[in-house]
């Protein structure tokens, strides 16, 4: 009832038989040239591989010199500027969305983050935000306190503390 | 035994010819999945938008760098959370079948091409279940093809959860576990079948794919109590077979198993949330071809109303190849639904060890749509069995080859229906995924940061480690990690001494110490977190009071080399090594002593 046995015609590859046997290259005392159509699945791979392959590689990021992470020292630090400069509004508002859980305050905030040097400040400066992040990380390293620069509107704002860089872990690990 | 519509035990479909040429079955299969994934082909280096995508992509790149930038296997993964376990963690992929591509050629090219390979072995592994549940020709090739660009693979890769895919390979434990009732052999494919799932899934399509063989197991087990003294598969056997297949799944890949099970110990992955959804919302998620917005949402599952109804046309005609997928069909649409109020399979198998953490019922679908696919595959053959017996009849005189052409023409026209249906509708799906710049992948000496667990996959390719994190298992993470340190390694107390790195790599990391003159107590730390597996040869590590590693300094100058080497790794390793070696052997052996007894065939009878 449950087992039809299918009669699979003669002088074809069993499909049953090579789940077992693996792929066989000679069946039923087939000769080497009838493994030449082969070639045939063997050449769109490759076609599929060399395409995959001559893709247009992503440009890679220069870490030093003057225009480290293709941006100058003044972008950097506005753009270092962008995201500091809202840190204590959005822990705020994270600490009220997860008044009881820090860990997920912490999250909130970096979402906050992300959403920021995705759709404001990554766009404004025309680069890939992976050169946003490494000036995010240069700056949090370096202890920036950054004022906007001269003539920026954000000016106002004043001197920015830094990022805290330590961690709100899910569960602290002491000994 | 009833095949044709007209209850005639009808030969072969004619179309069995072409479809059984394996070469082009092949260039077939990587066609349709090339077409299926092509906007992703063109681009390898755009990835999904979806949050997954980050935190997956970050996991393959940590992998990338330990395997091939630095030809160590990937262990540990500094660049998560301070320092977790890589291998003993169950959302990793790092040794594999992507991991070996990532290797021959290249990250991004590497992890799309996985993604083709895992459609194709969906599509040859549909396609041969099919096969063995007697679907010939067409009606089994469509059975391969629906299956692998079903909804919830689309999904997948929709969400950015590219382990999934691995659900691709669950037709060959399948047909390996069926074949196994009566040929150990199989089973022990079947094993290896499983052993690639759990490398390339781990935490879904692993556990998943187990209970639908279990399930499957069970009765057949059933089938063969009912029919004793008729059935050629003892009652015990089918229990046996899935035991030998999990045993070499899990002799195969202990490497890995172990360091995952003593993870699962310490750090159990956690899941309180108990989604239950009522069968037409599964039903829903399967013929509706909403854009999904969730998981959960209509069309998530999608493989379109043509295929069911196909499907229920095999029924309709009576036709036997069709019970026990049907049978398989329904019990996954309970288990999909993880409801109590229909069979209650889900909850029952919540109920047993291991398995108390299963989630996202769901996708459970995924098997619903193989089985609806070889059940259409079963109605596709019938037809064309049927149709070609017919004009053998009415064409006497006309060529055989005609009647063969026609009949094959009706069953493709009739296959290309639910075909065009789903896999369009999955494809367009697929095709608007790819539209994120992967992130930029930079050289620079490795240090902690902040960094950002929504953009986790900007860590890794920028040589950081991210501290923001999230992982399904509560990892532990040191207090003391910092993302500003001057140096990752440092002596404490800092007056003590200098620490010059010399070397560093994820697995390794080379130091040299220089304590002043009078200094007896003094550690080297290491901005990661601790694991016991961190080793510097004679000299002691520990885990500071902050949760970081250290390593205790003698007086002076020194060399601290620190390792990270698991034990459960080695152990594994030396399991790994003797099953893939000795199961063969033991297959060998035992076909040469039948050879010998039976005086020639070998093969054992079915």
């Amino acid at each position: 009832m449950f087992e039809p046995a299918s009669a699979e015609p003669e002088g074809v590859v069993s499909a049953s038989a090579a789940v077992v046997d693996g792929p066989a290259l000679v069946v039923n005392g087939r000769r080497p040239i009838a493994l030449l159509p082969w070639l045939v699945p063997l050449g769109l791979a490759a076609v599929l591989a060399a395409m995959v392959l001559s893709a247009p590689e992503p440009p890679t990021l220069r870490t030093s010199g003057a225009t480290r992470f293709g941006l100058s020292a003044a972008a950097r630090s506005e753009a270092f500027w962008q995201i500091a400069s809202h840190e204590p509004m959005w822990r705020l508002r994270a600490a009220a969305h997860f008044p009881d859980h820090p860990w997920s305050a912490e999250d909130d905030y970096h979402w906050n983050v992300l959403a920021h040097v995705h759709n404001e400040v990554a766009p404004a400066l025309g680069v890939h935000t992976s050169a946003v992040w490494a000036v995010y990380d240069e700056g949090v390293r370096g202890a920036w306190r950054v004022a906007p620069p001269a003539g920026s509107p954000h000016r106002a704002g004043g001197v920015t503390a830094p990022l805290r860089p330590t961690v709100v872990p899910l569960r602290p690990r002491t000994q | 035994m009833k095949h044709g519509v007209d209850g005639h035990v009808a030969a072969l479909p004619p179309s069995t010819a072409v479809a059984e040429r394996g070469w082009l079955r092949w260039t077939l299969w990587l066609a349709l999945a090339a077409a299926w994934l092509w906007p992703g082909l063109t681009r390898p280096s755009m990835l999904g938008a979806a949050v997954d995508w980050s935190y997956f992509t970050a996991h393959d790149i940590s992998a990338f760098r330990s395997l091939v930038e630095h030809g160590q296997l990937p262990a540990w993964d500094p660049y998560a959370c301070g320092g977790i376990p890589m291998i003993g963690n169950l959302q990793t992929r790092p040794v594999g079948l992507t991991a070996l591509l990532t290797w021959l050629f290249g990250l991004w090219p590497g992890l799309r091409l996985s993604l083709l390979a895992m459609v194709v072995l969906g599509m040859e592994g549909g396609y041969r279940y099919a096969r063995h549940r007697g679907v010939a020709g067409v009606g089994a090739l469509l059975a391969g093809a629906a299956f692998a660009t079903s909804g919830r693979l689309a999904q997948a890769i929709a969400e950015g959860q590219p382990g999934l895919m691995a659900f691709e390979l669950a037709p060959w434990a399948l047909l390996c576990l069926e074949r196994g009732w009566r040929d150990w052999r199989a089973a022990s494919v079947g094993g290896l079948w499983m052993a690639l799932s759990f490398l390339e899934g781990g935490a879904v399509p692993t556990p998943l794919t187990a209970v639908l063989l279990l399930i499957v197991t069970l009765l057949r087990t059933g089938v063969a109590l009912w029919r004793r003294g008729h059935d050629d598969v003892a009652p015990w056997r089918p229990f046996a077979a899935l035991g030998w297949m999990a045993t070499v799944a899990a002799g195969v890949t202990a490497f890995r198993l172990l360091p995952v099970a003593e993870s699962l110990w310490l750090w159990p992955r956690q899941w309180q949330a108990q989604d239950v959804y009522t069968i037409g919302h599964v039903l829903n998620m399967m013929v509706i071809a909403e854009p999904p917005g969730s998981h959960t949402a209509n069309g998530a599952s999608y493989f379109g109303t043509p295929l069911l109804m196909v499907a229920l046309a095999a029924l309709l005609l009576r036709d036997k190849r069709a019970v026990w997928p049907a049978l398989l069909l329904c019990l996954s649409l309970d288990l999909a639904t993880g409801t109590r109020d229909l069979l209650g399979v889900f909850p029952a198998i919540r109920g047993l060890p291991v398995l108390e953490n299963l989630r996202h019922p769901m996708r459970f679908g995924l098997y619903t749509a193989l089985f609806c696919a070889t059940c259409a595959g079963v109605a596709v053959d019938a037809l064309e069995r049927g149709l070609h017996h017919r004009l053998q009849r009415r064409l006497a005189d006309a060529p055989p080859l005609l009647a063969s052409l026609l009949a094959a023409t009706a069953a493709l026209a009739l296959a290309l229906w639910p075909l065009s249906d789903g896999a369009i509708f999955t494809g367009r799906r697929v095709a608007g995924v790819f539209g994120r710049p992967a992130p930029l992948l930079v050289d620079q000496p490795f240090r902690q940061s902040l960094g950002n667990r929504w953009a986790a996959d900007t860590w890794p390719a920028l040589n950081l480690g991210t501290l923001s994190c999230f992982e399904e298992q509560p990892f532990p993470q040191a207090i003391g990690l910092r993302g500003d340190r001057k140096a990752e390694e440092f002596v404490d107390p800092p007056e003590a001494g200098t620490a010059t790195r010399l070397a560093w790599s994820p697995q390794g990391i080379d130091v040299e110490v220089a304590l002043a003159a009078d200094v007896t107590d003094a550690t080297l730390v290491v901005n990661q977190n601790y694991h016991r597996a961190w080793n510097a040869g004679a000299l002691p590590t520990l885990a500071r009071a902050d949760g970081l590693l250290a390593v205790r300094l003698p007086p002076g100058r020194s060399h601290v080399a620190l390792r990270f080497s698991d034990p459960a790794v080695h152990v594994g390793l030396a399991i790994s090594a003797c099953f893939l070696l000795g199961v063969p052997l033991l297959h060998h052996r035992r076909q040469r002593r039948r050879a010998v007894e039976s005086g020639g065939d070998a093969r054992e009878a079915p």
